[in-house]
């Protein structure tokens, strides 16, 4: 009874009393603000926080896309269709699901003195998932010549940045005159386009090729019973790209009919030509590297080698003859020989 | 009996100061406590904005993609050309540094050094969308057969490395 009256005293008393009142509204309201400041930020911060993981989704999704995508380009052919131009074709199948845009076509061309390149932008050029697209287009590539061999390699860039590269091709001329022969008859294959000789000038040790680099026709020589050089171009196709070193054994011969019962040779050992044309009193192996063609030289009255150094000489004998390349050297560390009949000529 | 108690409560003035200075002080704290609340959140909206703009910054920099097309090193003029693409999904990439090394040595450029052109040579700040484009680094001595290194690194802050074998 006393404790019960003693509470409702205490009751009666604090709900009378005023002082604090104000503090306890003003603390409530306080905690109130930070909460919603508090929660309002949390929430603010979540979602910038989806807002960059959706972006690494979005990302995630681009790379994806870019390694899924899977080509496979086949008959690639070059031409030198003109001056400073080449024409590559090519057929490309899309192995993946997704679309592919190519953007720009890359072509690289190089032979023993000259390296070029030059890009073409492909416009409106897509493959489709599972599709096959067949396309050519002509690329710029400064310094090209109709009338010279060149290795060509080129590559596509798709939308999604990914390179395409197109099949390596040995050699291209404005039409098809070189012969295969990696298998049947040897690794070495012969540019019969452009097969020329030079008249050999000047005198020990200093002599040099005329016209050089243009050349004349080897197919018909007009001796005038000068000294004169061939020049062929020969190109590795050793399946196993080993490297070729022709040695100084390796010459070009002909065979004149004179009579019916006999018959006599012409020949012209391999020697060095720098790039001015003079031919070196000495001679080093020369280097065939796989599938980059070479300009050979025959021009020596005998094998060049240590003490008997470069000598002209004249073809002895007029008329039509075949001419065979009996090449010797090494091939991979190991000896090689292969003898190339390619060519008739016809010495006035 | 209840007729009479409410004429008395009217007529009884005793308390009213006492509601009145609780009134204008209850007033007084929620004018004070939303002035607060206004300060506070023009002070966490600055903060709020800085955050947004260091968030798409963070956003823009993922978004960024180059890809390298050709990378050709002239021996005889010892220069090195590059070609790339932007084939990310944000525009204005552009290149503040350039290295290019390899396992022994690196070369630094930095952007007054190189001009970023568009495929047709004209100069460009930057490169939108989509769009290739390439820059000529001078007197750079390589050792042609060897195999290098470039990385080219976006004013965002985004690298992307290649390598490349000089040409002869």
């Amino acid at each position: 009874m006393r404790t019960r009256l003693w509470h409702k005293t205490r009751l009666s008393r604090f709900r009378a009393e005023r002082k604090g009142f104000s503090s306890i509204i003003g603390a409530i309201f306080m905690v109130i603000i930070v909460w919603i400041l508090a929660s309002g930020y949390f929430m603010y911060t979540l979602s910038e926080n989806t807002v960059y993981n959706d972006a690494i989704r979005q990302k995630n999704m681009l790379e994806s896309n870019a390694l899924s995508e899977s080509l496979q380009v086949i008959n690639t052919t070059y031409v030198v269709s003109a001056a400073n131009k080449v024409n590559v074709s090519a057929s490309v199948t899309n192995m993946g699901s997704l679309s592919v845009q190519f953007g720009t076509l890359w072509a690289y061309a190089s032979n023993s003195t000259y390296t070029g390149y030059g890009y073409s932008q492909l416009s409106n050029v897509n493959v489709y998932g599972g599709s096959t697209l067949s396309f050519s287009s002509n690329v710029t590539v400064q310094g090209l010549s109709g009338t010279s061999a060149y290795s060509f390699s080129s590559w596509l860039i798709t939308a999604r940045g990914n390179v395409v590269p197109l099949q390596k091709a040995i050699l291209s001329y404005t039409t098809i005159v070189s012969s295969n022969v990696t298998q049947g008859i040897g690794s070495l294959m012969m540019d019969f386009q452009n097969f020329t000789y030079y008249a050999v000038t000047g005198n020990s040790p200093n002599y040099q090729l005329t016209p050089f680099p243009a050349g004349s026709s080897g197919y018909s020589v007009a001796s005038g019973a000068g000294n004169i050089a061939f020049r062929v171009i020969l190109t590795n196709l050793d399946q196993q790209q080993r490297q070729i070193n022709l040695t100084s054994d390796s010459v070009f011969f002909s065979i004149f009919p004179t009579t019916p019962q006999q018959v006599r040779g012409s020949y012209w050992y391999i020697a060095n030509v720098n790039s001015t044309g003079f031919v070196s009193s000495t001679f080093a192996p020369i280097l065939l590297n796989y599938s980059i063609p070479e300009e050979v030289y025959f021009a020596s009255s005998h094998p060049t080698v240590p003490g008997w150094n470069f000598s002209p000489i004249s073809s002895s004998f007029t008329g039509t003859a075949p001419v065979n390349l009996a090449l010797i050297g090494t091939q991979g560390g190991k000896p090689f020989g292969q003898n190339i009949p390619f060519v008739s000529i016809k010495i006035n | 009996m209840k007729r009479r108690k409410v004429p008395k409560l009217l007529r009884d003035k005793g308390g009213v100061s006492a509601v009145i200075s609780n009134v204008i002080l209850i007033s007084a704290v929620i004018a004070v406590g939303f002035s607060v609340m206004a300060w506070t959140y023009s002070q966490s909206s600055v903060y709020q904005a800085q955050y947004e703009n260091s968030v798409n910054s963070d956003i823009n920099k993922l978004r960024e993609r180059v890809s390298f097309e050709y990378v050709f090193y002239n021996n005889t003029a010892k220069s090195l050309s590059v070609y790339l693409m932007n084939s990310g999904q944000v525009s204005d990439v552009n290149f503040t540094t350039i290295y290019i090394s390899n396992s022994s040595w690196r070369i630094t450029f930095t952007s007054v050094q190189f001009t970023l052109k568009f495929m047709n040579g004209t100069s460009t700040a930057y490169l939108a969308m989509g769009l290739e484009g390439y820059f000529a680094l001078s007197s750079v001595s390589l050792q042609s057969g060897n195999a290098y290194a470039i990385k080219v690194v976006t004013w965002r802050g985004s690298s992307f490395e290649n390598t490349f074998v000089a040409q002869n």
